[in-house]
């Protein structure tokens, strides 16, 4: 699972960088930023841009990573395709995520 | 149906019971949902609903045993086209399989920890699909979905 990460003050913006978050890819997603959860309290926005495809494992996936986020730390998913954006509304799970159009609105909307 | 390429009646697909090799399938739905017509956001969500079925039978039916295989039928008819997912598996619950799915995309917000990390794929085929069928077998089993044009959804529901 490729993830380029960059820290924007005390928080990480991932960026997914697989055209697919499929159920063969989502293991090594869970891994991969678990990782950086283990490493310590931190809020991430999840860059989205770069994926083009999304089933419920992928959904699934990131609502686990939501469900493990440290308490005081929010995820706030961004730049999501149209295709992951209609499977998040499709699912209703866009209700339930803080989902921003840009990686700077979301780095925003973690610091408010 | 607009778009269809006349001597592609019915197509067929295989692969190895391998979930890196599923998403050959669903790209190959989605493009032959664009050439007969459909709009690319119908492809993609076609796209979605057969990854959902060729995951099923991979993960349940074959429960991850990757040599095996999985079966696309493609069939394209005038205003609608049936997927068609076999597999040579353990059979489902086809009353389970066939019931109404919608409930799994019920959510709420403010109970993050209550809500499933899964089950919602069959949901999201009831939500894309104009209809699905699963039909248990002794040698195959076979989940059809249809999906049918829009306007063609239109024209029947003014009958």
């Amino acid at each position: 699972m490729k993830l380029a990460q960059r820290k924007v003050g005390s928080n990480i913006v991932l960026e997914v960088l697989e055209a697919r978050l499929g159920a063969d890819k989502v293991e090594a997603f869970k891994d991969a930023v678990g990782r950086h959860l283990a490493a310590g309290p931190v809020s991430i926005v999840l860059d989205l841009s770069k994926v083009e495809f999304i089933d419920s494992s992928g959904l699934g996936a990131i609502l686990s990573i939501l469900k493990r986020m440290p308490k005081g730390c929010e995820l706030v998913l961004c730049a999501t395709t149209d295709p992951v954006t209609s499977m998040f509304k499709l699912t209703r799970l866009d209700r339930v995520f803080t989902m921003k159009k840009t990686v700077d609105e979301a780095v925003s909307a973690l610091s408010l | 149906m607009t778009g269809v390429p006349t001597p592609w009646k019915r197509l067929a697909f295989e692969i190895e019971s391998r979930l890196e090799a599923v998403p050959l399938l669903g790209q190959v739905a989605c493009l032959l949902c664009t050439a007969a017509g459909f709009t690319t956001v119908e492809g993609s969500e076609v796209e979605v609903c057969v990854v959902e079925a060729v995951n099923n039978s991979i993960q349940h039916a074959y429960q991850g045993d990757p040599d095996r295989w999985v079966e696309l039928e493609v069939t394209l008819l005038p205003g609608q086209i049936f997927f068609d997912v076999w597999d040579s598996g353990t059979p489902a619950d086809a009353a389970r399989m066939n019931a109404d799915h919608r409930g799994a995309l019920e959510v709420r917000p403010d109970c993050v920890k209550d809500i499933s990390e899964s089950g919602r794929g069959l949901a999201i085929i009831q939500e894309v699909m104009d209809s699905f069928e699963y039909t248990p077998g002794t040698e195959r089993n076979r989940f059809r979905m249809t999906k049918r044009h829009a306007k063609d959804c239109k024209a029947r529901k003014k009958d």
